[in-house]
């Protein structure tokens, strides 16, 4: 969103003139900053810690994790041997960012973190997915896109993003300041927060911010819109801020995209989403208790945003094309196993990742070429895999679930098709690579039907190395 | 920089120490297994989940020859002051088996948070997710290789901080189950040569010590569990054509019926908890007809399941719990149907322990619930307490917050004795 003056979305006429009103906060962040330099702070911590990182990785490591993480699912055989050919990680990752899969497998990401995978009656998540998609196709700066969720008014059914509150509308507060400020103010519901310095007056008065909010069961959904807010009692913000108007939600959507820990929990996710985990760890439990890994790079991630007009994509390609991201997962040396937890904890070595089931599904179809699902079926396969009783209503963190034996159980009973005529073509197919001369030597007897199956589920496929 | 760091860091090992000694014990106590310290008379349950909410008078607390009452007749049974609707006639010749509760009642009136509240014993807190009885009862249990808890239905309660071992098997339908196993159980070899492969060819052996890999080994080790699940008795239980003509007959062949076939055969194979749930028990309307027809279904495989568990041996340690998220109000509304009435929610107990009792009073119309009223917490505690659950016991969440397994609740002395 640009501030204040040059925003041409119909935010309404309410926003220019908060916007006025927070003026001094508008130029936070600093000017000088050109580009984000990723590998010169972490190398500096490396240093600090007396950590050596690992080496680079392979190529078609590289594509596979690039393609995984940007597509949702792994590169074909002609997109490995077009690689290949023009070994360009610039050029690989900005098709990547400019293809409809992109848009598409976000858009399916950031609407299990807003309202969960699990199915609810009052949620249209479709229209949710939909919505979002599209901000990513359009490359809508982050910031009004989260001011949209926020404030967003109207029914379900018609208004994508009205269904984020409808998702968490037990709720709202926790799953604001969770997803949107990183922050967990759950525990101050109940009594002050035990390590935190949140105290149940900071929820209740964060809560007021709500008190207008009104559900209510429409044709089409569920309709939500404010009354005014009374003068009396007005809520206030985390920083200490309190609403000069009477639209109160607006405003929380204003100091919350505002705010400093906006901009580093929005970072903080987009890492996780890339690296499998956040510098801040849990990606939704920012707090004073739970320090970044690398302070630097996680306020440098913030500024980058800040500076960028929340270029969520702009920032996915600096993370992608940083050493960082394609450093191996092979320790450089033998390490034990609190070493090479440090490490990977500092980004020195990379964490073999479990792909998201929304991965798999996708993947599953891309290499027995079957037709594609909607997002919708792709997600109820999801919440079959990873098992209903482990899926939960409203905002999560989709990318670190637990799943249950029945969850296992159903993909490991998924079907498969199609299968490629020779071993080599097989391997890369699914596994991206060529099979080792002792894996041509040991399996090229098995019935392709079964090797098939075997590689499709074996731990080098399910993790990302 | 660095001294920023280390005196925040300072400051939360304080606050950690503080709050540590705050807690005491009660830290201390955290995550362990509830104990088996209450005599438990009890190791399986069987809950009949009536989706929508039962009406009492029809069921078990008929209020005949009031202007509550209603059309129908009772069933007169052998145990003083114990009376079932006509729609369990049936039921009436295994009333010593019985324990009907009748003073439990909440305030909670909302179908889906009622539901919540039946399940768990606290009023439902989307940032504080509570376990379903079914999880204590599985995580309570010893390790298996079939599910401690399985959910016939579609209403799903999770295992919250117990973790996802206690979590429900959900079953929608059978038939569709028992594919799924069926499927997985005939491509086992491959598995192992997924296990092969992972073991002779895996990338991830270079990384050394695969202490520093959990997701790695959990994934290993939930393939084993799949592997004993499709080859266990649990897989057996679910084909319903073991059992002969005259069985399924006896259980009804509703779809109702058949679950609490497979629930029986469940039990025996060595699922702790089972959870049959029937959906259509919100009777707004035509509520008469309506229980009427829904106890054609109930009561067959209830007599059929009571019978069962008596020449299989699971009667002494099984307990049958039939409930559903609230009663119905004691007006009859202008559709011949009854509303929601949490004040009232009706709770039947069968086991070998009872006797034939009948524990606390709605009064003569029903409307009179106020002698010694008691809460859901209340049942819960006394529900964990027959099933040889700690209910005192401290936990930790995974936040690591300590909590209690139930809100505050105490024991329903006249249904424990």
């Amino acid at each position: 969103m640009s501030f204040p003056m040059t925003t041409s979305k119909p935010v309404g006429l309410l926003f220019p003139l908060l916007a006025m009103l927070f003026v001094d906060f508008v130029n936070a962040g600093d000017p000088k900053r050109s580009g984000l330099q990723i590998d010169r702070t972490l190398e500096a911590s490396f240093e600090d810690n007396d950590v050596e990182p690992a080496n680079p990785c392979e190529s078609w490591v590289f594509q596979r994790r690039v393609t995984l993480d940007l597509a949702g699912r792994v590169p074909t055989v002609e997109e490995l041997n077009r690689f290949k050919r023009i070994p360009v990680k610039e050029v690989l990752v900005d098709e990547l960012l400019a293809s409809d899969e992109f848009n598409e497998y976000w858009s399916e990401i950031w609407t299990s973190i807003l309202v969960g995978r699990r199915v609810t009656e009052a949620t249209d998540r479709e229209a949710l997915r939909q919505w979002i998609e599209d901000a990513f196709r359009a490359n809508v700066p982050f910031d009004q896109v989260a001011f949209d969720l926020i404030s967003a008014e109207g029914v379900s059914s018609l208004n994508g993003p009205v269904n984020f509150l409808v998702g968490n509308q037990e709720d709202p507060v926790t799953s604001v300041s969770r997803v949107f400020l990183g922050v967990q103010l759950d525990c101050a519901r109940c009594h002050d927060h035990p390590y935190d310095r949140w105290t149940q007056d900071d929820f209740e008065s964060m809560q007021r911010f709500f008190e207008p909010l009104d559900f209510r069961e429409v044709s089409g959904g569920f309709q939500i819109e404010d009354e005014p807010g009374s003068s009396d009692d007005t809520p206030r913000f985390l920083t200490g801020a309190r609403p000069k108007t009477m639209a109160w939600r607006r405003e929380l959507a204003f100091m919350t995209v505002r705010s400093k820990p906006f901009a580093r929990a929005i970072g903080n996710r987009v890492w996780q989403i890339l690296f499998g985990v956040g510098l801040v760890d849990p990606v939704d439990g920012l707090s004073q208790n739970d320090r970044p890994s690398v302070p630097e790079l996680h306020n440098a991630m913030a500024n980058y945003l800040r500076e960028s007009n929340f270029d969520l994509k702009g920032l996915v390609k600096e993370i992608a094309l940083s050493n960082a991201y394609s450093r191996s997962s092979d320790p450089p040396e033998p390490m034990t196993a609190p070493a090479l937890r440090m490490a990977r904890r500092l980004f020195a070595v990379r964490q073999p990742k479990l792909l998201l089931p929304e991965q798999l599904i996708r993947s599953y179809a891309s290499i027995t070429n079957a037709s594609p699902v909607s997002p919708t079926q792709r997600n109820e396969t999801a919440v079959d895999w990873i098992g209903r009783s482990a899926v939960r209503v409203g905002s999560s963190d989709p990318i670190s679930f637990t799943r249950t034996s029945q969850g296992l159980l159903n993909e490991l009973a998924s079907r498969d098709r199609s299968v490629p005529e020779n071993l080599d073509r097989l391997f890369e197919a699914t596994l991206s690579r060529k099979p080792t001369t002792e894996e041509r030597r040991g399996l090229s007897d098995e019935n392709f039907q079964n090797l098939m199956y075997a590689l499709l589920h074996c731990n080098e496929f399910v993790f990302c190395r | 920089m660095h001294r920023t760091y280390s005196r925040r860091r300072f400051s939360g090992l304080v606050g950690a120490a503080g709050l540590s000694g705050l807690l005491g014990s009660r830290l201390q106590a955290a995550s362990r297994k509830p104990s088996q310290a209450t005599a438990s008379p009890y190791r399986r349950c069987i809950t009949l989940w009536m989706q929508g909410g039962p009406s009492q008078f029809e069921t078990f607390d008929p209020k005949p020859g009031t202007e509550t009452g209603g059309p129908l007749s009772v069933a007169s049974t052998s145990v003083p002051g114990m009376q079932f609707s006509e729609t369990l006639s049936g039921l009436a010749n295994h009333a010593s088996d019985f324990c009907v509760i009748r003073n439990i009642g909440s305030n909670q009136g909302e179908h889906e948070r009622a539901t919540h509240l039946l399940h768990t014993g606290f009023e439902e807190i989307a940032s504080f997710p509570r376990p379903a009885l079914g999880s204590f009862v599985s995580h309570g249990g010893p390790e298996s290789t079939v599910p401690g808890f399985v959910t016939l239905g579609s209403q799903v309660h999770g295992p919250a901080f117990l973790g996802a071992e206690n979590g429900p098997f959900v079953i929608g339908e059978i038939e569709q189950a028992k594919m799924t196993i069926d499927k997985v159980a005939k491509i086992s070899s491959r598995l192992d040569l997924v296990d092969l492969i992972n073991r002779r060819y895996s990338p991830f052996e270079a990384l050394g010590d695969l202490s520093a890999h959990g997701p790695l080994q959990s994934r290993t080790k939930q393939i084993e569990s799949v592997k004993r699940l499709v080859g266990s008795p649990f897989a057996t239980a679910l084909d319903l054509e073991k059992e002969g003509e005259s069985t399924l007959g006896r259980y009804g062949k509703s779809p109702f019926g058949r679950r609490v076939l497979a629930a029986r055969r469940m039990l025996e194979a060595g699922v702790r908890y089972v959870e049959v749930q029937m959906p259509g028990w919100d009777t707004h309307v035509g509520n008469f007809n309506s229980v009427k027809q829904l106890c054609l279904q109930l009561e067959p495989a209830w007599c059929a399941l009571m019978e069962d568990l008596k020449s299989n041996g699971l009667w002494e340690d099984t307990l049958i719990l039939w409930m559903g998220e609230f009663g119905r109000t004691p007006g009859i509304n202008g559709g011949n149907g009854r509303d929601h009435y949490p004040q009232n929610i009706p709770v039947a107990l069968a086991g070998h322990s009872f006797g034939g009792r009948v524990v606390g009073s709605t009064g003569k119309d029903g409307r009179d619930h106020r002698e010694d009223p008691r809460s859901v917490s209340d049942l819960m505690f006394t529900l964990m307490s027959l099933l040889g659950i700690d209910a005192t016991a401290e936990l930790t969440t995974e936040f690591d917050s300590p909590t209690t397994a139930t809100d505050g609740g105490r024991p329903i002395d006249e249904v424990l004795a």
